[in-house]
């Protein structure tokens, strides 16, 4: 059995200034110095992978995980290789604004799901900066496979069927999939990745990484000289209230001067 | 949904503009449909204008931190509505036709059992609310949030960052991913302020931001600041209110 895993390297957003968001010609926001990090639903796509593969009595699990992006993102997936991923890809994206472009995304995820024969390909929601939420449907419209979304929980029946648990609105459902299937994860508390040992990146860390770029899946590129959607305009989001400050010295007196001059009469206190 | 969309599809062809609502179920439908009638699709709208070969439509990107614009080429344009215009818009609209949709079990997905949630908590229609965030790090923190909390008659919300960490359950999420609020007072105590939670607030009547750093965004965004440790202040304001209730 095959878990292709897509996940993104993104810079972290909350480490941007107010005064850095704003777009350039291209309309472009520049990320460049901010910290790289895992798009956070993709990390939980990555910890409930490992934790499919290691479900006693069931097959052996190869794990395949891919991201699209440039050079810099491989020391990501060198982490993935101390987890014993099995194989490792990347998409140099070769400059290409795949920012709002899920169509030629969920095509680069499809094609090297279909190559890598995958039973199951998880991905993460959605990524922060196009927040579209689009890509895994659409890779599962491709591939004429199942997709099943907001992915709470895996478990293997057998070579051909999963147990899965998804939030859906007013509870949680659980789904029996035959595979090949497309699941989504969302918000999943307790999900952040593991940590390799330094053991284990000594051992298992110099997998190779295959290299491919955005021109060797021809039909992505087709996508993003076709799209459907097209961005006319970036602006920031100011969002700004008074911020008076609450004087006081200490704690005690702020709550204090907070109690009596902004929230006396507003509290119900029985 | 694998039958849904079966059953959904022949039915929609030859629409311009298809609407679905901003939860779990319109996403699907939304992004799938447009895939099979070959349309476009975008999450999350906010704004729509018409013209006569293309839409545009304006929603959330960055994180929150920008709007961007987008201009929808290919029919039928297919949109989920933003989960902040809950409640926001009456409108009038004249139904001209009515189908039903027979759907035909299949066995690929099978549905196998269902756990009721109940809605929010009472969060979403609380009056007060008292949120907090990554500066909570341990469940007694949790406790003394819940009990500053119950002395002044709020709801407890939360951010990502403490129900990822399972310090709160998910029902007490706020933000573009959990509880869209309108509240008339809500402290936001120990909460950085990023835009995916502020979203779930920024309707509040009265907003007070509690945040030991002065750079924090939530300031910018609240009505009124407290500059100090979050955990002094859930302790603080029990001690006032316990202390007024005794005189």
């Amino acid at each position: 059995m095959k878990i292709l895993v897509s996940c993104a390297v993104l810079p972290d957003l909350e480490a941007l200034a107010s005064e850095d968001w704003h777009a350039d010609e291209q309309k472009q926001i520049n990320t460049a110095f901010a910290p790289l990090d895992w798009n956070a639903c993709d990390e939980s796509a990555l910890e409930l992978s490992l934790r499919l593969s290691a479900q006693d009595g069931k097959e052996p699990v190869e794990r395949c995980a891919m991201t699209i992006g440039p050079k810099n993102r491989e020391r990501f997936l060198k982490t993935l290789a101390a987890l014993r991923f099995d194989r490792l890809i990347r998409i140099d994206d070769d400059g290409a604004d795949l920012r709002f472009a899920p169509q030629a995304v969920a095509q680069i995820i499809a094609e090297t799901a279909r190559e890598e024969q995958a039973d199951v390909i998880l991905t993460g929601r959605q990524n922060p900066i196009g927040e579209n939420a689009m890509t895994p449907l659409l890779v599962a419209e491709l591939l004429h496979i199942p997709c099943l979304t907001q992915v709470m929980q895996m478990e293997w029946l057998d070579e051909k069927e999963i147990r899965v648990v998804c939030r859906v609105d007013g509870g949680l459902r659980t789904y029996c999939v035959k595979t090949p299937c497309v699941l989504s994860v969302g918000d999943v508390p307790g999900t952040y990745l593991r940590v390799p040992t330094l053991k284990d990146k000594m051992k298992y860390g110099k997998l190779p990484i295959a290299q491919k770029t955005i021109h060797d899946f021809p039909q992505a590129v087709h996508c993003l000289e076709e799209a459907a959607c097209q961005l006319e305009d970036l602006r920031p989001v100011i969002q700004e209230r008074e911020g008076k400050r609450i004087p006081g010295e200490t704690m005690e007196e702020m709550v204090h001067n907070l109690m009596e001059t902004v929230l006396k009469g507003r509290l119900i206190q029985e | 949904m694998e039958e849904t969309l079966s059953a959904l599809e022949p039915w929609m062809k030859g629409s311009e503009v298809l609407l679905f609502p901003g939860n779990y179920w319109g996403l699907e439908l939304a992004g799938r449909l447009a895939c099979r009638l070959n349309g476009s699709a975008q999450n999350a709208v906010k704004r729509l204008t018409a013209a006569e070969d293309h839409v545009c439509i304006t929603k959330s990107v960055y994180g929150g931190h920008m709007e961007g614009t987008f201009r929808m080429k290919r029919a039928p344009y297919c949109m989920t509505a933003d989960r902040g215009l809950e409640g926001d818009c009456v409108v009038s609209a004249r139904v001209d036709a009515y189908h039903t949709c027979e759907i035909q079990a299949q066995s690929v997905v099978r549905i196998v059992g269902f756990e009721e949630e109940p809605p929010a908590a009472g969060l979403r229609n609380a009056e007060r609310i008292l949120a907090v965030g990554r500066a909570v790090k341990k469940p007694e923190e949790m406790e003394k949030v819940q009990q500053a909390a119950d002395a002044i008659g709020a709801e407890v919300g939360c951010s990502r960052p403490v129900v990822m960490t399972a310090l709160a359950p998910m029902d007490r999420l706020i933000g573009v991913s959990g509880a869209m609020t309108k509240p008339d007072l809500c402290i936001a105590a120990g909460v950085s302020g990023a835009p995916a939670f502020y979203a779930g607030v920024e309707k509040s009547k009265l907003l007070i931001s509690v945040n030991q750093s002065p750079d924090a965004p939530i300031h910018k965004k609240s009505d009124y600041v407290i500059l100090g440790d979050m955990r002094e202040f859930v302790e603080e304001i029990r001690a006032y209110i316990d202390k007024t209730q005794r005189t």
